[in-house]
């Protein structure tokens, strides 16, 4: 147990060694993320609102996109760091050599994923709770939701994180996953439509992406959108995805240690 | 000691070849049917041409790949199903400059390797402080490694391969590209680890000088197959041939020992003098004679 700890700091610690602390950063991390969310906000601003998915006013739609883009960075963000770092990682020869030590493969993927959480959402995330704070979302009554929501919001990005990260190791070419995630679980978890307003076929779809149980229980949490809608299924939709995601992380990790052992691919690039 | 029995690895690629065509399956036998041990306190040397298998022998040895067939055991654990176990106990040093990460200090990177071996605390720290003053870095420790010559990249990949102060320790080719000054003190450090430490080495390289100098035991290697072993001297005494007597000239590396001799008082300009102390110099040496 201990050691499990010790491998996920050392990845923590690592992470934020090794991104460079440049301005540039600052781009990508909270000015682009900006941009899009602003993007959204002015182009649904012009149309009236019908009250679908519980938005009444522009208030309303500024809490919705505030929950959803914070969201939908912390998940991204992990797809794009697993990619990024096992890509850099593959390179340096590095992956191989972690893999050479017989520290636990599930606390290293999960502390990348923490890691890169940690180093690379916390700008865009106050952003979003700034927000939250001026649209009344998040008073002083109920700023106990506050770590409630949060932690939601690290366990289940951490969860995905590692998955992806376990994914990630299978081949070099695993940017496929990125090509394969970004737009539909942009459009289909619901980070800036309702689901409840998507016809079947595309809520179907939103079924199969963690990100919009996870959003879901967070705007119900903070009461933004349809009142009366079911708290305990949307937590057991959640509970359920996240069982799964461990469950294909763990075997991800132990075929892709197979593989790799069988290949001797870890070091390809 | 490292035990391993008939130790084969045959690489299956598949192949595209074009985009609608099914991919064709090749087979790359690496490395055939091979058997050798590793006793600790010893060096044991494998030679042979590029691509006999020298790497794939060693990568398989250190359970970062399973063999296709055969047994290997580590002091009597079964490396091919507990590799993890294993892991330990094996370490891999192997020439050029990758394996580390750049952007981190020599200790950053030394700290994250000792975590995942379990390692932490005090006990890592002053392992840590052990392994940069026997390679000589103790001045650089804390400069990102991109900055570091090669020869200091080296040197700290030797550190880091010492992090869990393993058993059993492979070397693929490790004086690669380096100059010959920093070759022999690696050379000098890899005997003292046999000698002293008990450690039972592994050691690949193409200078067959290398291998004369350090080795009790040679494999030479062909095509994946062990084609002759022994000592030297019985490798020796494999064909009849009579000493040789020769005059020889003083040979270039000799006069450029001497020179390089002559040079270095404490100048700055040379890594080593920024990496401080040369691994495997003693003081009075460094001192004294100045290296
Ligand atoms: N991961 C791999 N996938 C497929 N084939 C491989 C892989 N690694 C090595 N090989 C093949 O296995 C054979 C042995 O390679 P190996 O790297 O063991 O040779 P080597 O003796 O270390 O050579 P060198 O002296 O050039 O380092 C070569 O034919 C090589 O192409
Ligand atoms: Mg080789």
């Amino acid at each position: 147990m201990k050691n499990i700890w010790l491998v996920m700091k050392a990845e923590i610690v690592k992470q934020r060694r090794h991104d460079y602390h440049s301005y540039f950063v600052w781009f990508s991390l909270l000015l682009w993320p900006v941009l899009g969310f602003l993007e959204v906000y002015y182009t649904y601003q012009p149309f009236s609102f019908a009250g679908r998915g519980g938005i009444q006013d522009s208030q309303d739609l500024l809490a919705f996109l505030g929950t959803g883009y914070m969201g939908y960075t912390c998940f991204w963000s992990m797809v794009q760091n697993a990619w990024s770092m096992s890509w850099e990682e593959r390179q340096g020869g590095t992956l191989e050599m972690a893999f050479l030590t017989p520290a636990n493969r599930l606390a290293m993927h999960y502390g990348k994923a923490l890691g890169a959480l940690i180093q690379e959402v916390w700008m865009f995330c106050c952003f979003c709770l700034f927000i939250l704070f001026r649209t009344d979302t998040l008073r002083w009554d109920n700023l106990l939701l506050l770590p409630v929501f949060l932690g939601l919001l690290l366990l289940a990005s951490t969860v995905w994180g590692g998955m992806v990260g376990a994914l990630c190791l299978f081949s070099r070419d695993s940017s496929l996953i990125m090509d394969f995630l970004e737009t539909p679980m942009n459009l289909f978890s619901g980070t800036r439509i309702p689901v409840s307003s998507f016809p079947l076929w595309a809520r179907a779809l939103s079924l199969l992406f963690p990100l919009t149980y996870c959003l879901q229980l967070i705007r119900m949490l903070l009461h933004i959108g349809e009142p009366g809608s079911q708290m305990l299924s949307s937590f057991l939709g959640l509970g359920l995805c996240m069982a799964a995601m461990i469950g294909i992380t763990v075997w991800v990790t132990r075929r892709v240690e197979r593989h790799n052992r069988e290949t001797g691919e870890l070091n390809f690039f | 000691m490292i035990q391993a029995e008939h130790l084969s690895k045959t690489y299956v690629l598949r192949e595209r070849n074009g985009l609608f065509r099914r991919k064709s399956r090749r087979e790359v036998p690496a490395v055939k049917d091979i058997s050798l041990t590793l006793p600790p306190g010893k060096i044991v040397g494998v030679l042979g041409v590029n691509g006999a298998g020298k790497t794939t022998t060693i990568r398989m040895l250190a359970s970062l790949i399973s063999p296709t067939s055969g047994s290997l055991t580590i002091d009597g654990m079964d490396a091919v199903k507990h590799h993890l176990q294993v892991k330990q106990q094996v370490n891999v040093i192997s020439g050029g400059e990758r394996n580390l990460y750049w952007r981190l200090t020599a200790r950053e990177n030394l700290r994250y390797f000792g975590n995942l071996y379990g390692l932490s605390g005090r006990a890592l720290e002053d392992r840590i402080h052990r392994l940069l003053a026997l390679v000589g870095l103790t001045e650089v420790q804390d400069t990102p490694v991109e900055r570091y010559s090669k020869g200091m990249k080296q040197r700290l990949q030797i550190a880091r391969g010492l992090i869990n102060d393993p058993r059993y320790l492979f070397l693929d080719e490790p004086t690669l590209g380096l100059d010959i000054l920093i070759a022999k003190d690696i050379r000098a450090l890899i005997l003292r680890l046999a000698r002293e430490r008990n450690k039972g080495i592994r050691l690949t390289t193409h200078y067959i000088q290398e291998a004369e100098e350090l080795c009790d035991f040679l494999y030479v290697l062909e095509k994946g197959t062990v084609i002759a072993q022994g000592t030297k001297e019985q490798l020796r005494s494999l064909f009849q041939r009579p000493p040789k007597l020769v005059m020889q000239e003083p040979d270039l590396e000799e006069i450029l020992m001497e020179i390089l001799r002559q040079r270095a008082g404490g100048t700055a300009e040379t890594d080593r003098a920024a990496g401080s102390a040369a691994p495997g110099v003693s003081p009075e040496e460094k001192t004294g004679g100045g290296l």
